[in-house]
């Protein structure tokens, strides 16, 4: 755990939530790109901190980096890697077919934040 | 833009591409005592496909590579199942590995673990996963850019 | 009891199945239910009785503690016997009732399943079985109030009561799961045998619990549900919404009402208030009905106020003249309605202005009508005035003014069953139209079954000893005190009975004057419509619940993917924030980093702040690169070479993907519509909390690390030297096939939406 690197998670996740918070798709891509490497970041750090490789020749308890988050970082980089490609190809589609990667507001969703009248109808029925 | 695969780029990466290969090979089947892995190993061979593709686009891929890449993640899934179950025979749990030390002449002792077999799963779906991303991606929208 | 419960559940899946050839016969087959029950009392009681529970177990998922438990002791024994023998009659006075109809018949399996899930209710030791038979009650009363389904009013009082009673069982839910969380188990013996106390969690649980049982037996301010019910047929009326249901939470309170008082000094206090209001208010507001449905079901109101009054009080010397009240007002009352029934059935209204002569054309009814409603004024010689006395023995020790009130509310009880009686039997109200009825057939269930349950109600107030044993052995059960009641024809001249007197002749006098009290009550009730009252809360509350649903889903959920993200984000900052606060957590300056570490740091950071900064998109795939392989050798500071190699290999693949990608699409990004400000103040809010949070979670470790096994089990476990790769294909193998699945997925899922359209892209060109 070092000061520097818990900033460098954290700038990763504020620049990473500014990339997302928009519509453009291949932008929301590199803004998730960098948020995972700030989690990545935060998972070492619940670590040792600098230190040899956690590799062991058997010879009682060795000190070594903790292997633990290690091998759930291996994992994350992976699926991330994983992820990208699909919101990539999501992106790409969507360019293809609309000429934008741009994320439309969902109709159903705006159908049910403007429908005031319809749930009153349901009271009328439910207070006769 | 691209026109037609140079002949002796295309021949040049497909030489470049053997030691990759060899490399990830490498990686693959020291991980589990020295840095590497499965998935190190997978993306290496992955980086090769890469190779084979900016000599001369997804057609070369499938000329180098002629395996279709749902085969290779099929079976990789397959021998990663398959050795978890391959545990339950002689009574271990799911997944858990065992070892035997082999005495094999010219080379000397050897240990196989079992999880080495889980690794190769692993390497095998990576190398299916990238293959499939790179000729899906990397193929070229307009059809002028076709390589003949 | 399990076999009881099961029998229910077949009878009723029998009824459903073969509508049509047990149709005419519906009713009598649902009998069985109830049948089976007294069966199994008769089996079993002598040995309940003698203090020796019948109990059966049997276990679900025993890691979970579930275990479906039913343990019958003399309280459930009374509980069961109230409800089989009241529901036997009533089966057999529902074939008269009903015409054979494919929906009679369903109403038949409906009723037999309540019967079974108010055994099982009654029955259950295990708290989640207990919860799980009271929603079965009240999804089963949901669809007997709506039998009449054609009509609104029947529909709306059908949810009314399912919203009411189902919200009250959920939040009994939490209150029984924050209970079994402070007693360690779920088992209601347990429980009782060993209150936990002494938590600020259990000052919860039981005022939920309380809530559960309130809304269930229709206390102040949840009974307007009660008479709305009335919407059902009477049948279901006289069994569910005065005899059995509506004592669920009389149940529960008597049951547990002793393990509240141990642990939360709020309770006695708070069931003597909500006991006394909801018994003065119902008898009040009994005195105001026309039709005698509602006029009963208000009066049922009223005593259910009296007996959560008696049984959830924890005063040992209450317990007993609680039960005695429940036996007699289920025998009582389940007669009176079943009369009403009849009357209705023959003369087509319930209205008490215009029922005429009846007394003349349906004298045998008269005569069982009076019985019932004797007992309920508590006159002497019937099983009302022995309970009554042993109740109101109990509160004379206690105090003066619990008395006073239950005497008041039995004023209004001899008052409401006056205006019962002249109204069902004596003349109609000039100027509307009389309504006459016929003589019943003595052989017709609609006239024996309520002359059955009528001569029990007599036939134990002369010889109370038939039921002391039962009412005495429940008792003892659950108030742990061995002191024996007495139910007794005359007590001689003891204080209680003064009180009794007293009320029995105010009660008789506002008989007298019943147009006065007429007058007086329709001049106070003006000006009480003006005051807000439990139903017209109901009915606005609904509304505004609506409404407020509409309103927060419509802010919520308004479609723009920028919006949800940063709602989801801001709450996944704000939450813990204010959870933290409370808690001031310690905040643990760890040392700066290594001069390596700063150097990494700000070029990663360097590259990162500058993302948004850049229009171009390949500048832009460069940028990420850089930052991905700044990440690479941090990693490989912290003594991860498998890190470092896999970052490194992925950020080479995911720049040529990204390449692959951008290369479609225009060469620089166009700006984003959405404001800059707030997506600024989201991104610091969301970094600051990052970084507040590692500086927390960094001094929060409170337990060893697993990593030390790890380590040293990985040669001779696993012989492997690089315990990185050990975990993922050894010790968490199972965790890698799941991930190596995902991205077989993640692949497949990328070729199959790209492929296509790149196909037919081209096809075009």
């Amino acid at each position: 755990m070092s000061l520097i690197t818990l900033a460098v998670a954290a700038t990763l996740f504020a620049v990473g939530t500014y990339l997302i918070l928009q519509r453009m798709l291949s932008r929301i891509i590199i803004g998730l790109g960098l948020m995972s490497h700030g989690a990545n970041l935060l998972i070492m750090l619940s670590g040792t901190g600098p230190a040899t490789p956690p590799i062991v020749d058997g010879s009682p308890s060795p000190v070594v980096a903790d292997p633990l988050p290690q091998a759930m970082v291996l994992t994350a980089i992976v699926i991330t890697f994983g992820i990208t490609a699909f919101l990539l190809a999501l992106a790409l589609r969507s360019y293809l077919l609309t000429g934008s990667d741009a994320v439309e507001d969902d109709l159903e969703d705006k159908r049910i934040a403007h429908s005031h009248d319809r749930s009153s109808m349901d009271v009328q029925e439910m207070s006769e | 833009m691209k026109t037609r695969p140079s002949a002796i780029l295309e021949a040049g990466v497909i030489a470049v591409s053997g030691p990759v290969l060899v490399f990830s090979a490498y990686l693959l089947f020291a991980g589990h005592n020295q840095p590497g892995g499965g998935f190190a190993g997978g993306l290496v061979a992955g980086v090769a496909v890469l190779l084979v593709w900016a000599a001369g686009g997804t057609d070369t891929v499938r000329k180098v590579l002629p395996v279709r890449s749902t085969v290779l993640m099929g079976v990789g899934l397959l021998v990663a199942a398959g050795t978890g179950f391959a545990a339950l025979l002689p009574g271990l749990a799911f997944l858990e590995s065992g070892y035997a030390e082999l005495s094999i002449p010219l080379v000397g002792d050897v240990k196989i673990v079992s999880a080495l077999f889980f690794d190769i799963g692993v390497y095998l779906v990576v190398i299916g996963m990238v293959l499939a991303l790179v000729r899906a991606l990397g193929e070229d929208a307009t059809a002028e850019e076709v390589p003949q | 009891m399990a076999l009881v419960v099961l029998i229910h559940l077949a009878v009723a899946g029998i009824l459903v199945l073969f509508r049509r050839p047990l149709g005419r016969w519906a009713f009598v087959v649902g009998a069985l239910g109830p049948a089976s029950t007294l069966l199994w009392a008769a089996l079993n009681g002598s040995r309940v009785l003698s203090g020796d529970p019948a109990t059966e177990s049997f276990t679900w998922v025993a890691s979970l503690d579930l275990t479906i438990a039913f343990r019958v002791d003399a309280y459930s024994l009374l509980f069961l016997l109230v409800v089989a023998g009241i529901g036997l009659p009533i089966f057999l006075y529902s074939q008269s009732y009903f015409s054979p109809s494919s929906r009679a018949t369903n109403f038949a399996a409906t009723m037999t399943l309540f019967a079974g899930s108010m055994v099982g209710l009654v029955a259950a030791d295990h708290l989640l079985a207990l919860f799980v038979f009271w929603e079965l009650t009240t999804i089963t009363s949901y669809l007997l109030i709506g039998y009449y389904d054609q009509k609104a009013e029947a529909r709306s009082a059908a949810l009314h009561a399912a919203l009411v009673t189902g919200g009250g069982g959920l939040a009994m839910l939490g209150g029984i799961v924050l209970l079994a969380g402070e007693a360690g188990t779920y088992l209601i013996s347990e429980i009782t045998a060993n209150p936990p106390v002494g938590s600020n969690v259990l000052t919860v649980a039981w005022a939920l619990i309380l809530l559960g049982a309130v809304t269930k037996s229709a206390q102040f301010p949840f009974h307007a549900w009660l008479p709305g019910a009335m919407a059902a047929p009477t049948p279901a009326s006289a069994f569910l919404h005065s005899a059995t249901m509506v004592k669920a939470g009389i149940f529960l309170v008597g049951r547990l009402g002793f393990a509240g008082v141990a642990a939360a000094d709020w309770w006695q206090p708070a069931v003597f208030t909500i006991g006394f209001i909801t018994m003065v208010l119902g008898g009040w507001r009994a005195l105001r009905q026309y039709d005698l449905k509602l006029l009963l079901a208000f009066g049922t109101v009223s005593q259910l106020g009296f007996m959560f009054l008696l049984l959830g009080s924890g005063i040992p010397a209450l317990a007993f003249g609680g039960l005695a009240i429940l036996v007699g007002h289920a025998l009582f009352k389940a007669t009176l309605f079943l009369s009403v029934g009849a009357i209705d059935h023959e003369t087509g209204t319930r209205d008490l202005r215009r029922l005429s002569g009846l007394r003349r054309s349906m004298p045998r009814l008269f005569w069982v009508t009076t019985a019932a409603a004797l007992s309920m004024t508590a006159m002497p010689l019937t099983l009302g005035f022995a309970a009554k006395e042993a109740a109101f023995d109990g509160l004379l020790a206690e105090s003066v003014w619990l008395i006073a009130a239950a005497a008041t509310a039995s004023t209004l009880t001899v008052a409401y069953t006056a205006r019962f009686m002249f109204g069902a039997f004596g003349p109609a109200v000039p100027g509307t139209e009389p309504a006459t009825g016929k003589r019943l057939a003595s052989r017709s269930a609609l006239l024996w079954a309520p002359a059955l349950l009528a001569v029990m109600s007599v036939g134990i107030g002369l010889l109370p000893t038939l039921v002391l044993p039962i009412v005495n052995g429940a008792a003892k059960v659950v108030s742990g005190v061995a002191k024996a009641g007495k139910l007794v024809i005359w007590p001689g001249f003891v204080p209680a009975l003064a009180w009794s007197l007293a009320s029995l002749t105010a009660g008789l006098l506002l008989a007298w004057r019943r147009q006065l009290v007429d007058r007086t009550t329709e001049a106070v009730g003006r000006v009480a419509e003006r005051l807000p009252s439990a139903d017209t809360a109901y009915r606005r509350s609904i509304p505004a619940l609506l409404r407020f649903a509409d309103r927060s889903s419509g802010l919520l959920q308004n479609g723009s993917l920028p919006a949800y993200i940063a709602i989801i984000l801001m709450v996944a900052v704000t939450a813990p924030t204010v959870a933290a606060i409370g808690e001031s957590p310690v905040l643990v300056t760890p040392p700066g980093g290594s001069m390596l570490e700063w150097i990494l740091g700000a070029l990663i950071v360097g590259f990162a702040v500058a993302l948004p900064f850049v229009r171009r998109r390949f500048a832009v795939v460069i940028l990420l690169g850089g930052v991905g392989y700044g990440i690479a050798a941090l990693y490989s500071v912290f003594g991860g070479p498998d890190l470092t190699l896999t970052q490194l290999l992925v950020e080479t693949l995911a720049v040529a993907l990204f390449a692959f990608v951008l290369r479609h699409l225009p060469a620089t990004f166009s700006r984003p519509a959405t404001a800059r400000l707030p997506r600024l103040a989201v991104a610091l809010a969301v970094g600051a909390f990052v970084f507040f949070a590692g500086l927390v979670v960094n001094g929060a470790r409170s337990s060893e690390t697993i990593s030390d096994t790890l380590v040293a089990d990985s040669v001779p476990e696993a012989a492997g030297s690089n315990v990185v790769n050990v975990i993922l294909v050894d010790f968490r193998a199972f965790d890698t096939l799941g991930e190596i699945t995902v991205l077989v997925a993640a692949a497949l899922g990328a070729a199959g939406l790209v492929i296509p359209v790149i196909r037919d892209a081209r096809s075009r060109t």
